[in-house]
């Protein structure tokens, strides 16, 4: 009985790897090299998480990396106020405007359509955790193809730093009075995520006109 | 043991100096993605003034590191001067982003030609 059990518990990592090596497969990338976009409009992002301010903080994180992978990328608040603008007051009414109409007043190559997932920090009682899961979507503005998708998410425990039960019980302390007061760990995790998602070698983003092919020989 | 650490340090190095190398951004970003982030998250603690100084400053110092100014930082600076009514300053910058990138054509026209709509009718 007892070798039986512990047969399957060395199964058990097995498993778990060979789940995650098909997680990593490379990804298809036919139809982003078919459309090689130039540019690239960020939807203001639907949100179903729970806090109300995750969409525009999220938004505020995603210029920098695009930008840094050679695209052109529309700025976003002027695109979110254009929206506004033209009677579509909220993300969720933004991400349902027709492609034709992208393609005519703002002739993005690409839109990037975002639903937030998860937002925000959980307090437990001896630890908090913090949180961010978003799913991505690159659709050519002409042809409404996927390029690509991608799950851009990060985490972060209070007691990450080690410490045992009462460095766990200080840091929790600690995070949550920070967290009243000041400091939002969110844009930071968010920074994480998309570098993971948008970087990452077997399935990121594909390089846009603008990336320079190596920036370490300056 | 001492085998092990001697393969593990050039590992190390590598690590060290690959990150370095991935570290290194085409752009300088300045206040940009804070500006952004306080108009929407702090009302009133990213006035149009404001961001018009913070987001100049920036494109100062990114000539200065002879870096060329991000996408979408002079259609952000025409839009403020826009809504500051600074018209002359609102196109020239526009015009800069469309210099820079031509993929920002149709719609920093379609704001221009707005803006001179808007004008007319006051």
């Amino acid at each position: 009985m007892d070798i039986l059990f512990r047969q399957y518990f060395l199964l058990f990592p097995f498993v778990i790897l060979f789940a995650s090596g098909c997680a990593t497969t490379p990804y298809d990338y036919t139809e982003f090299e078919n459309s090689k976009p130039r540019s690239i409009v960020v939807i203001p992002p639907n949100n179903s998480s729970l806090e109300v301010n995750a969409p525009y903080i999220y938004l505020s994180t995603l210029s920098r990396p695009l930008a840094e992978k050679g695209y052109y990328v529309f700025p976003v608040s002027v695109i979110d106020y254009f929206f506004k603008e033209n009677g579509l007051p909220t993300p969720a009414e933004m991400n349902n405007i027709p492609l034709d109409k992208i393609g005519e007043h703002i002739g993005a190559d690409a839109v990037l359509y975002i639903n937030i997932e998860d937002w925000g920090q959980k307090f437990q009682v001896i630890s908090s955790v913090a949180r961010v899961q978003a799913n991505l979507k690159l659709v050519d503005v002409k042809t409404g193809k996927l390029l690509w998708e991608s799950i851009a998410q990060a985490k972060k425990s209070s007691d990450d730093g080690g410490g045992g039960l009462l460095g766990a019980v200080v840091n929790a302390v600690v995070t949550q009075v920070l967290a009243s007061t000041i400091s939002d760990p969110t844009p930071g995790l968010a920074r994480q995520a998309n570098n993971v998602a948008i970087n990452n070698q077997m399935r990121g983003m594909l390089d846009g006109p603008y990336k320079q092919p190596s920036l370490t020989t300056e | 043991m001492s085998l092990g650490k001697w393969i593990m340090l050039p590992l190390c190095a590598v690590l060290f100096v690959s990150g370095c190398a991935t570290n290194k951004e085409m752009y300088y970003w300045g206040e940009y993605e804070k500006l952004v982030h306080d108009s929407y998250i702090k009302p009133g603690s990213a006035d149009p003034q404001m961001q018009i100084e913070k987001i100049s400053t920036d494109i100062q110092k990114s000539e200065a590191l002879s870096k060329k100014v991000a996408p979408g930082i002079y259609a952000h600076l025409g839009f403020l001067y826009a809504i500051q009514g600074q018209q002359s300053e609102s196109k020239e910058a526009f015009m800069e982003e469309k210099a820079l990138y031509p993929e920002s054509s149709i719609f920093i026209d379609g704001m221009m030609s707005r803006a001179m709509k808007n004008e007319s009718s006051n």
